[in-house]
C-alpha cells in the first residue's frame, strides 16, 4: 500500500510537484498519465525515496519514506522493484549479470537456482537470446525489457516502472504491458506505472491518474476517465 | 573581494565533504562491511592495467640513472659505487614518487571515469535503488585495491630499476656483474628501504581517496566526468608531490 500525502517539491524555482495526494491500495495497478516533463518521474522517485520532497511524505506499508536516512531505506528497496526510464543497467555486465545482481545481492540462492530464475524471467521477456550480450549491444527496447526482467527479479510487494513501453513496437508494448500485469497479479504488488501510452494504460491499469501542472488533474478507471467532460482529460484521452 | 570569499567558501566545503567521504568508506573497512570479490576483480584490474608502464618506466629510469652515474662518479674516481647510487635513488625516493605518479595516471583516471560514468548514467542511482549502497559496492573495493596494489607495483619499480641499471653498469661501465650485485645488497639498509616505502601508503590513501571521490561526485554528463578526471589526476599529482616533501622532512628529521 502507498499513501502520499501532501507532496510538493521544486527545483530552483520551478514547481514539478504541487500538492499529490494519492492513496494506491495493496495489489493495485495505478497508472500515471501526464505530458512530458510533467514530474511523472519525479513522482516515482520519491515513492522510492531517490528524492526527498520540501514538503508532504510517502508512506510505504504505514513506513514513512520521506524521513527515512539513506541507510534505513537500503533494506526497504529490497522489496520494491524499480524500472528507470532508460533502463539504468550496468554497462559493465551481461544481462545475466544484470539481471542476477539483485539475487545475488539479496537472497542466499544458489548459483543454479539463480540462474533458473534469471533464464525463466528473461524467457518470459523474450530475451533468452542475449544473456550474453552486454547492454551496449541491445537495441532500445532490449534494454527497457532487460531492466524490467532486473525489477521483477526479486519476490517484490511495490513495483514501480517508468514508461515501461516507450520506445517499443506496438506488439512488444503489448506483451510486456501483459508481462506487468501478470508480475503484479501473481506477486499481488502494488503497482504505479508512469507512462504515455493511453491505450496499455487503459487495458492494464486498476485506475488513471491524470497529472497536469503538478496537481492530479483526474483519478479514476479508464472508463470514468474517457467519459469525463474536462477538457483536459477529454484532450489527453482521446485516441 | 566577495567573489573570492564565495570561492573559498566553496572551496572549504569541498575539503569538508571530501572528509565526510573519507570517512564514511572508512566506516565501511573498520566494521568488515568488505566485499573480497569485488576487491580482488580491482586489484587485478588496477595492476595488470599499470604494470606494463611501470615496468618500462623503471627499466629507463635505473638505466638512464646508471648512465649518469657513472659520468659524475668517474670524475672523483669512484665509478664502483654506481650501484650504490642507482640502489639508493630508487629505494629512497625515485620508486615511490615515480610510481604513485604514474598510477594516479593510469589506474587513478580509470577509477574516476569509471564512477564518474556509472553516476551521470543513473547506474549509481539505480544500486541505491535496488537496495546496495554503492559506497559499500564500488567505492571501497576501489579504495582497498589503491592500498594493496600500489606498494606490490613500488617494489617491482625498484627491482626493476635496480635491473637497468645493473644492464647499464654491467654493460656499459664494464663492473663485474657478481660485484655489481654484491654492492647494491650492500648500499641498501633497512632504513633506506622502509623510508621510502612507508610514504607509499600515505600516497595509496591520497590516490585512493581523490580519484574516488572525483568520481563519486561527478556530475554534468559526458562533459563533467571529463572533467572530474582530469581533476582527479591534477590533484592526485599535486597532493603526492606536496605530501611527498612534507613526508621526506619528516622522515629525515627522525631517521636521518
Ligand atoms: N534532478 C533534477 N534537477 C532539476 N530539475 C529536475 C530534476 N529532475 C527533474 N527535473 C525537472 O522536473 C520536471 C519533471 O521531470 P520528470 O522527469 O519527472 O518528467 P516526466 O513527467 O517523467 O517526463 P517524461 O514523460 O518526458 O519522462 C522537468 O521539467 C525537469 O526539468
Ligand atoms: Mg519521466
Amino acid at each position: 500500500m502507498i499513501e502520499i500525502s501532501g507532496l510538493y517539491k521544486t527545483f530552483g524555482s520551478q514547481k514539478v510537484l504541487d500538492g499529490i495526494s494519492l492513496e494506491v491500495p495493496k495489489g493495485e495497478i495505478l497508472v500515471i498519465l501526464g505530458q512530458s516533463g510533467t514530474g511523472k518521474s519525479v513522482l516515482l522517485k520519491h515513492i522510492i525515496g531517490l528524492l526527498k520532497p520540501d514538503a508532504g511524505n510517502v508512506k510505504l506499508n504505514g513506513v514513512d519514506v520521506s524521513n527515512l536516512s539513506e541507510k534505513a531505506l537500503l533494506p526497504v528497496r529490497k522489496k520494491i522493484g524499480y524500472l528507470f526510464q532508460d533502463g539504468a543497467l550496468y554497462d559493465f555486465m551481461s544481462v545475466f549479470d544484470n539481471v542476477a545482481f539483485p539475487l545475488l545481492e539479496h537472497t542466499k540462492f544458489s548459483f543454479k537456482e539463480v540462474q533458473n530464475k534469471v533464464m525463466a524471467t528473461l524467457e518470459s521477456l523474450d530475451l533468452h537470446d542475449v544473456v550474453v550480450k552486454f547492454p551496449s549491444e541491445l537495441s532500445g527496447g532490449m534494454r527497457k525489457r532487460v531492466a524490467l526482467a532486473r525489477a521483477i527479479i526479486l519476490d517484490i510487494e511495490i513495483l514501480l516502472c517508468d514508461e515501461p513501453t516507450s520506445g517499443l513496437d506496438p506488439i512488444r508494448s503489448r506483451d510486456i504491458s501483459e508481462v506487468i500485469h501478470q508480475v503484479s497479479r501473481k506477486l499481488g504488488c502494488t503497482t504505479v506505472i508512469a507512462s504515455h501510452d493511453i491505450a496499455n494504460s487503459c487495458r492494464i491499469g486498476d485506475r488513471i491518474a491524470l497529472l497536469n501542472d503538478g496537481k492530479i488533474a483526474a483519478l479514476g478507471s479508464a472508463k470514468e476517465l474517457q467519459a469525463s467532460n474536462d477538457p483536459f482529460v477529454k484532450e489527453f484521452m482521446k485516441v | 573581494m566577495n567573489g573570492y570569499f564565495k570561492k573559498f567558501y566553496i572551496w572549504c566545503s569541498h575539503i569538508g565533504e571530501a572528509v565526510v567521504f573519507f570517512s564514511r568508506a572508512l566506516k565501511f573497512i573498520i566494521t568488515g562491511k568488505i566485499r573480497f570479490n569485488e576487491v580482488w576483480k580491482q586489484v587485478y584490474e588496477q595492476g595488470a592495467q599499470t604494470v606494463i608502464i611501470v615496468i618500462l618506466t623503471s627499466l629507463a629510469a635505473g638505466a638512464v640513472l646508471a648512465m649518469q652515474g657513472y659520468v659524475s662518479m668517474s670524475r672523483f674516481g669512484a665509478k664502483e659505487y654506481v650501484s650504490h647510487l642507482v640502489a639508493l635513488s630508487l629505494v629512497r625516493e625515485l620508486g615511490p614518487v615515480f610510481t604513485a605518479l604514474i598510477f594516479s595516471g593510469k589506474a587513478g583516471a580509470k577509477i574516476t571515469a569509471e564512477l564518474g560514468t556509472m553516476n551521470v548514467n543513473d547506474q549509481m542511482t539505480a544500486t541505491r535503488a535496488m537496495g546496495v549502497d554503492p559506497m559499500e559496492y564500488f567505492v571501497v573495493p576501489r579504495m582497498l585495491a589503491c592500498f594493496l596494489v600500489l606498494p606490490l607495483l613500488v617494489i617491482i619499480f625498484e627491482l626493476v630499476g635496480m635491473f637497468g641499471g645493473y644492464i647499464v653498469g654491467v654493460g656499459q661501465a664494464h663492473l663485474p656483474g657478481a660485484f655489481y650485485l654484491a654492492q647494491t645488497q650492500r648500499a641498501i639498509e633497512y632504513v633506506d628501504f622502509f623510508s621510502g616505502f612507508i610514504k607509499v601508503f600515505f600516497f595509496a590513501v591520497i590516490i585512493g581517496w581523490t580519484c574516488c571521490f572525483q568520481g563519486f561526485n561527478t556530475k554534468g554528463g559526458s562533459l563533467g566526468v571529463g572533467q572530474h578526471t582530469t581533476n582527479a589526476v591534477a590533484y592526485s599529482y599535486i597532493l603526492v608531490i606536496i605530501s611527498n616533501t612534507i613526508l621526506t622532512k619528516l622522515i629525515l628529521t627522525i631517521w636521518g
